[in-house]
């Protein structure tokens, strides 16, 4: 990685040269290059281990979000843990004991919502059996539960540009979903994308969260 | 310069001076955000120029430095009668 000295103080960390949004994206393609040769490897080497079993397209998404959100979740609550973790691109200073006490209980609730989510999504991905329901329910009823009180909480402890970005994500979000599901009801009605209320969730889900990171970065909320 | 740069940035945020007040008083950003009850994220946005400030918190930051709001934030609208 290219880097730079920090011109208003060279105590912090040297600033990278490249873009965060690219810094992820790469981050991203590498993480999944890797995850994918390593399985490759591991059927390559053990032939006789049984295949995935026979999914959908919305049950796949739904595990790969529940296993993302689930990492994402940990890794958000392990921040909330110490302030080195939440340090500001183009700061001038390092992030403070007093900011650590304002900021860490938001990353904390976000980290809880997020591992909520990956509870849910885990629960709607499981083959859909009769005896499986009451616990798929009650999971996504308890999941919606802590989603709904993390975020009334989030709203309540946060300052404007949070209250702002969270405006701004939200109207976003409702243009989105009504795009998506405006061109996806004609599609589905003449057969040529899937009638699944489970793909139609994880679509829209990912709808609602793009604009959120998008608005976070933009505002230089991002850690 | 200052000024007339400002609606040519970004998507027309206002231009502020809220960093040479700051370091004029020897603050980090951190101890703004504390007098002025927001993060420092969101010092940090106003600064960087990601994020315009509320009116309730532009006025608070001006009461605190002493100055008016128009000598903090920066905008170079004018009426159509006077353009």
């Amino acid at each position: 990685m290219i880097m730079t000295s920090n011109p208003d103080n060279p105590t912090l960390p040297a600033e990278a040269r490249w873009p965060k949004w690219l810094r992820v994206t790469v981050s991203g393609v590498l993480g999944g290059l890797v995850g994918y040769g390593s399985v490759k490897l591991l059927f390559m080497a053990m032939p006789d281990l049984p295949g995935p079993p026979n999914l959908g397209w919305p049950q796949i998404a739904a595990i790969m979000f529940a296993a993302i959100s689930l990492v994402i979740g940990i890794i958000v609550l392990a921040m909330s843990a110490s302030r080195r973790f939440y340090d500001l691109e183009n700061a001038s200073e390092e992030a403070g004991p007093e900011e650590h006490r304002r900021v860490a209980p938001g990353l904390r609730l976000a980290g809880i919502a997020i591992l909520a989510m990956a509870a849910e999504f885990g629960a709607l991905a499981m083959p859909p059996e009769r005896s499986h329901f009451p616990i798929v329910f009650a999971v996504i009823a308890l999941s919606l539960l802590v989603q709904g009180w993390t975020s009334w909480r989030i709203w309540q402890n946060g300052d404007e540009l949070e209250r702002a970005v969270t405006l701004e994500a939200s109207t976003l979000a409702i243009g989105l979903v009504l795009l998506i599901l405006s061109l996806w009801a004609p599609l589905a009605l003449y057969g040529f994308v899937p009638f699944d209320p489970l793909a139609v969730l994880v679509v829209v889900t990912l709808a609602v969260i793009a604009p959120t990171i998008w608005l976070t970065v933009q505002r230089g909320l991002g850690a | 310069m200052f000024v007339s740069d400002s609606l040519t940035h970004r998507d027309q945020r206002l231009q502020n001076r809220l960093k040479e007040h700051r370091l004029a008083r020897g603050w980090s950003q951190g101890q703004l955000a504390e007098e002025l009850d927001v993060t420092r994220q969101t010092i940090n946005a106003v600064e960087t120029d990601r994020y315009d400030p509320s009116l309730p918190l532009a006025l608070r930051a001006a009461k605190l430095f002493g100055v008016p709001v128009e000598a903090l934030f920066l905008d170079d609208w004018m009426p159509k009668e006077r353009r």
